[in-house]
């Protein structure tokens, strides 16, 4: 920020000098454009170093659906996201976040061992990675012939998966653009939540699920921050962050939990805390992957 | 015409040496791309989980930065951290809490010294998270050099 301050001054003092009395509309454009930029960054709060880097790291779609998968019922493929859904999203936001749906619901699929559902789902990832300009990421070598070659061995296609989220994350920081995995995240964050709650075998106060589905919830407020520090801010990015910032100021209600510290203890989390969770974050993946 | 040269001469005083300060300060160390390889070999037999390229700029005074690793219960972690980009030493810390909390505890520290090295965090260690914290002493060379530290995670469920 003080280097843009420096540099729209000395800016403006070299086009003073040069200008001389003839006006330099180029230039007054590019001064102009530096003024907006400088404006911007002081109207998003953003410093120079948050706009650079994020002070967080996020878990995948993998890590998530891995997690709640250990407590889940029968596959039941109702849960996931229509597949023929993935040329209807319009807004660079909604498919982001779907980006990060479809995600959850390939691996979904492959830990349920859907070889045929598991392919359709990484050609939807493929298709949307596509339409928000990161086709990068299929191009770093054979994914698609790998994960066919290896339908069948689970843990092979386990890599395979963690291959691709390795070069999702390598792509975004080569091209600056940090920004984009954190709405991917967001919605792998709530499609996973949506499964592992809907598919739960039990979920009721002091299940085995239960601590698991707390830790998720701790993720929320870098999963709010980084939708915050989205460059764009948008009326439809403002719907979607509103819904987590009600999700979480539920949470963090709840007797017995600190967000700050990120303490919370499991005996005060009630069948209807469980349920209210439930049904939040079903509101929540309602809206992303509703189309309009 | 005069006026025009006036407003030549003083724009060259005004603008040249912004420029040559410019260039005689910064010197990037930060070449990730190129290391990132020899991180990811170490991850083994771990499965990846996550990536941080933390960028750092040395200045006339001492500063830190600290980023924080969720971590969940059911999982065993491996970090493996690349500090070739680094124009000059620094320290890195791993804690069980953020900066500020009363039962903050250092559970690992090393310089960057030794380029490349392992960390993998014990169960109890911390609980839902882990932050790690860079220490970076002031510029030795005087100059605003940068460089970066490469983090590679992984994980085994």
């Amino acid at each position: 920020m003080k280097n843009l301050r420096l540099l729209t001054f000395i800016l403006t003092l070299f086009l003073v000098a040069c200008g001389g009395n003839d006006e330099n509309t180029e230039a007054s454009k590019i001064q102009e454009e530096l003024k907006k930029d400088l404006e911007m960054q002081e109207e998003s709060g953003l410093s120079e170093d948050e706009e650079e880097e994020f002070d967080f790291v996020m878990p995948s779609a993998l890590q998530i659906t891995s997690i709640f998968s250990r407590y889940g019922a029968e596959f039941n493929k109702e849960y996931t996201n229509n597949l023929t859904n993935v040329n209807n999203y319009l807004s660079k936001e909604s498919k982001l976040l779907n980006l990060g749906v479809y995600a959850s619901d390939l691996c979904y699929c492959v830990l349920n061992n859907q070889s045929q559902l598991s392919i359709e789902f990484l050609k939807a990832v493929k298709k949307i990675s596509e339409d928000v300009g990161m086709a990068a990421i299929f191009n770093s070598g054979p994914i698609f012939e790998r994960f066919e070659s290896n339908i069948g061995n689970r843990d092979s296609i386990m890599y395979i998966m963690a291959d691709l989220q390795e070069q999702t994350d390598l792509y975004v920081k080569k091209s600056d653009q940090e920004h984009l995995a954190m709405m991917i995240f967001a919605g792998a964050w709530a499609e996973g939540m949506y499964i592992g709650l809907q598919d739960a075998k039990n979920l009721e106060s002091g299940d085995e699920i239960v601590p698991r589905v707390v830790e998720q919830m701790t993720l929320l407020g870098n999963l709010i921050k980084g939708l915050e520090l989205q460059p764009s801010q948008s009326e439809e990015l403002e719907k979607f962050r509103s819904k987590y910032v009600d999700l979480k100021a539920y949470f963090e209600n709840i007797e017995g939990v600190d967000l700050e510290t990120f303490e919370y203890d499991l005996s005060k989390i009630t069948d209807e805390h469980l349920n209210t969770i439930k049904a939040k974050v079903g509101e929540i993946r309602s809206e992303i992957v509703k189309v309009n | 015409m005069k006026q025009l040269s006036i407003n030549l001469i003083a724009c060259l005083i005004l603008f040249l040496p912004a420029v040559s300060i410019g260039q005689s300060t910064i010197v990037d160390a930060c070449d990730w791309e190129n290391v990132k390889k020899d991180a990811k070999k170490d991850l083994k037999p771990y499965q990846y989980y996550a990536f941080k390229i933390t960028k750092i700029t040395f200045s006339n005074t001492s500063f830190e930065k600290e980023v924080e690793v969720p971590l969940f219960m059911d999982a065993d972690y491996r970090f493996v951290f690349n500090t070739m980009g680094l124009p000059q030493e620094i320290k890195v810390q791993i804690f069980n809490k953020p900066k500020g909390n009363p039962d903050r505890k250092m559970i690992y520290e090393t310089t960057s010294e030794n380029n490349q090295f392992i960390f993998d965090p014990q169960k109890g260690d911390a609980k839902n998270r882990i932050y790690i914290n860079y220490v970076v002493p002031a510029s030795k060379s005087g100059n605003a050099d940068k460089g970066c530290v490469l983090f590679y995670s992984g994980s085994k469920f």
